[in-house]
């Protein structure tokens, strides 16, 4: 038998892994689907089908406009993207090292055969996957569109160019504590802004940066790797099918391994009050959806900093829809993390898990609050001082609503005093109309009076 | 010559010192149990040896050659049989043989000899189209031993072989391992099984916190040191 090569063996391995993925999604068709089923989806298809192409039809004015603007500015669009396009990939790095490299590819890695190798086949089928991607949906948007090939080209260029010099920046740096991954994604916010602002050729400088970080990194590529980690994403990517999830209604949930070089001695302390405990656990949880949180906060953050430009009625009703989102995540987070890690199993005081969250929200909610601050100092008029404690009150008794509505929930008992449910809406709906009836934020003062009776109202914390 | 030499070896993860100045070498044909409390650092030491995990000092030479100097042949030489089966979720037990004879360029007369004994020994031959997650821990241990035991290589690392086999599989494997050691292989194994031990290996090496308390003859060895014995030596 002649020596299985690396290439051969990663192909075994892709060939395999598609065949039990066929296999699988088979598997939860057939127990998902019966004849029924597939004949009407199918004819709602064909009617989807049919539809956009009638619409294409009567838009095609509209997409005809769109490809002329766009066509006359590609430059601007190039430089933008050249400039912005490396955030993409930090911020990625905060969950994913870039490349699938799952416990197969490493296992393939530990018979005879070079690890480098494994690696730069994983990368190479990958980055073809995505580049025929591209091609697909460029094909699409050609043929809908006005826009040229030459155009289209150049765009692919330019994604696939950053998605192959990237692969390097993104991989090192999933193997950082967060601190230094926010460090770089601000760094990296910074310059492709200063690349905006200054515009043409400056733009092309976050890609000179990634040039040479690829240099410095090329040799330190598999050192101080945290195997573990990578393969634990790789896992994830590989066999989170949502075919499957649906059929078996089984979320498939990371598995989280010890990850020694993430501890810090100082957190490996014993904990000496249980408000550190709670605080800890917090932490630990906000860490593993770093994600999902910045992506959450990420995007009430950036409505509130650019809607600032809008109409002033506009800027209310994004105030208002943050001060409805906000509290309604937090709630979610609360009960999630009561159901992770098995920590639902345990008699936890909820009343101090709470407190804990809360602290947090209120470190957030400060964050969320400053766009809002100089939103009214840009606007500044005799209602702004009143408008702000509206925002502020009002905001914290809506989280502490939807808070004592989640804990009630998780402790199986009855929420009460239904009616704050009533004038948490009504608060968020006033916030909307403030900038048409400023004199609403008065109702601020009755606010704090609620806030201060919520807390007596408040069951006792358990002595468990 | 000794087929496996290591010189004043030091392992580290995230600036731990976990192996500290390990120097012994192993003969062809013999076999060495490697004991210790738990912790001492003996899977870290096999890790090191197969370099999953990278010496931070010092030098370890297969057949004369270090890894730097060769590293396909480095691995081509050395076989690992872990403490958890490490099988891939996309490989029935057969495709994980074929992948492992294919890996070592293993002939594939000699491959189906050698399988078909193996597969009646571990009573495992109605198993080869399942999957790893359709198959108990015992089998996919049973998978995992057939992989490492297929080729024919200088060093054989076993780290607690019989962990998870039932009693006839135990005393089959032990065949293999005394057969396998016959054939010129240097074994190295750990197991907390010391008596099991005793009766299979040839010398011991005994780790604790991390550095090398004593070896020698499997003869001189009486019992491991408890992981808060620091100092005083054992009675």
């Amino acid at each position: 038998m002649n020596r299985m090569t690396e290439g051969q063996a990663y192909w075994f391995l892709l060939r395999n892994r598609l065949r039990k993925k066929i296999e699988l999604n088979k598997m939860a068709f057939d127990l998902m689907a019966d004849k029924t089923t597939v004949f009407y989806s199918l004819l709602f298809f064909g009617y989807m089908l049919f539809a956009a192409y009638r619409e294409r039809e009567a838009s095609s004015g509209f997409l005809s406009y769109l490809s002329q603007l766009l066509e006359g500015r590609v430059s601007l669009v190039v430089f933008t993207l050249m400039a912005v396009l490396p955030i993409r990939y930090i911020f990625g790095s905060l969950r994913s090292p870039g490349i699938v490299f799952s416990t197969s590819e490493y296992q393939l890695s530990l018979l005879p055969h070079r690890l480098w190798k494994i690696w730069l086949y994983a990368v190479g089928y990958q980055k073809l996957k995505q580049l025929f991607l591209y091609i697909l949906i460029a094909a699409i948007v050609l043929g809908l569109t006005t826009i040229g090939i030459q155009t289209a080209a150049l765009f692919i260029g330019i994604l696939f160019l950053y998605d192959l010099l990237m692969v390097m920046p993104q991989w090192k740096l999933y193997q950082q504590r967060l601190l230094p991954k926010l460090g770089w994604l601000l760094a990296a916010y910074a310059a492709g802004a200063t690349a905006i602002y200054v515009g043409s050729f400056v733009s092309f400088l976050p890609l000179l940066a990634v040039l040479a970080a690829n240099v410095l990194l090329m040799r330190k590529l598999f050192v101080n790797i945290q195997w573990g980690q990578v393969t634990e994403a790789g896992d994830f990517k590989v066999w989170n099918m949502a075919l499957l999830g649906t059929a078996s209604k089984v979320k498939m949930r990371r598995q989280k391994r010890y990850r020694p070089l993430f501890n810090r001695k100082i957190q490996g302390q014993p904990f000496r009050t249980e408000s550190q405990m709670y605080h800890r656990l917090w932490q630990l949880y906000f860490r593993k959806n770093t994600e999902l949180l910045s992506h959450a906060l990420g995007m009430l953050l950036l409505m509130l900093i650019l809607m600032q430009w809008l109409p002033g009625w506009l800027y209310h009703l994004a105030i208002a829809a943050a001060l409805f989102v906000f509290p309604v995540f937090a709630a979610v987070f609360f009960k999630d993390r009561l159901r992770a890690d098995l920590i639902e199993m345990l008699p936890w005081n909820l009343a101090a898990f709470q407190k804990a969250l809360l602290r947090w929200a209120g470190i957030t909610g400060f964050l969320l609050f400053l766009p809002i601050v100089v939103f009214f100092l840009r606007n500044w008029d005799s209602w702004a001082v009143v408008k702000m404690l509206y925002i502020w009150t009002a905001g914290m008794y809506i989280l502490q609503v939807k808070l004592a509505a989640a804990k009630a929930e998780m402790a199986r008992k009855e929420a009460s005093l239904p009616y704050r449910d009533w004038i948490s809406s009504g608060l968020v709906i006033m916030a909307a109309l403030l900038h048409a009836f400023p004199w609403l934020a008065f109702s601020a003062l009755p606010v704090l009076l609620l806030l201060s009776r919520n807390r007596q109202a408040e069951w006792k914390p358990r002595s468990a | 010559m000794a087929v496996l030499e290591l010189s004043q070896v030091d392992t580290e993860i995230g600036g731990t010192l976990l192996l500290e100045d390990i120097s012994f070498s192993l003969e062809a044909g013999t076999i060495t149990a490697l004991v210790g409390h738990n912790g001492a650092g003996k899977s870290t030491l096999m890790r090191t040896i197969l370099n999953e995990l990278e010496a931070a000092k010092g030098t370890i030479r297969l057949n004369g050659k270090t890894l730097e100097e060769d590293l396909l042949g480095y691995k081509r030489q050395t076989a690992y049989l872990p403490e958890e089966p490490m099988l891939l979720t996309e490989l029935t037990a057969m495709q994980h043989f074929q992948l492992y004879a294919a890996s070592y360029g293993l002939e594939e007369k000699l491959f189906d000899q050698r399988l078909e004994s193996l597969l009646e020994g571990f009573e495992l031959a109605d198993k080869l189209h399942e999957y790893p997650e359709s198959l108990s821990k015992g089998m996919r241990q049973k998978v995992q031993t057939i992989c490492a035991l297929l080729p024919d290589t200088a060093l054989l690392c076993i780290d607690e072989p019989f962990m998870g086999l039932d009693i006839y599989a135990m005393r089959y494997l032990e065949k293999l391992i005394l057969e396998k050691a016959a054939g010129g292989t240097a074994i190295l194994l750990t197991s907390h099984q010391l008596e099991r031990v005793k009766d299979l290996a040839d010398s011991f090496i005994m780790l604790q916190h991390g550095k090398i308390e004593g070896m020698g003859p499997i003869s001189a060895f009486e019992t491991i040191l408890r992981r808060s014995d620091r100092d005083e030596p054992h009675d």
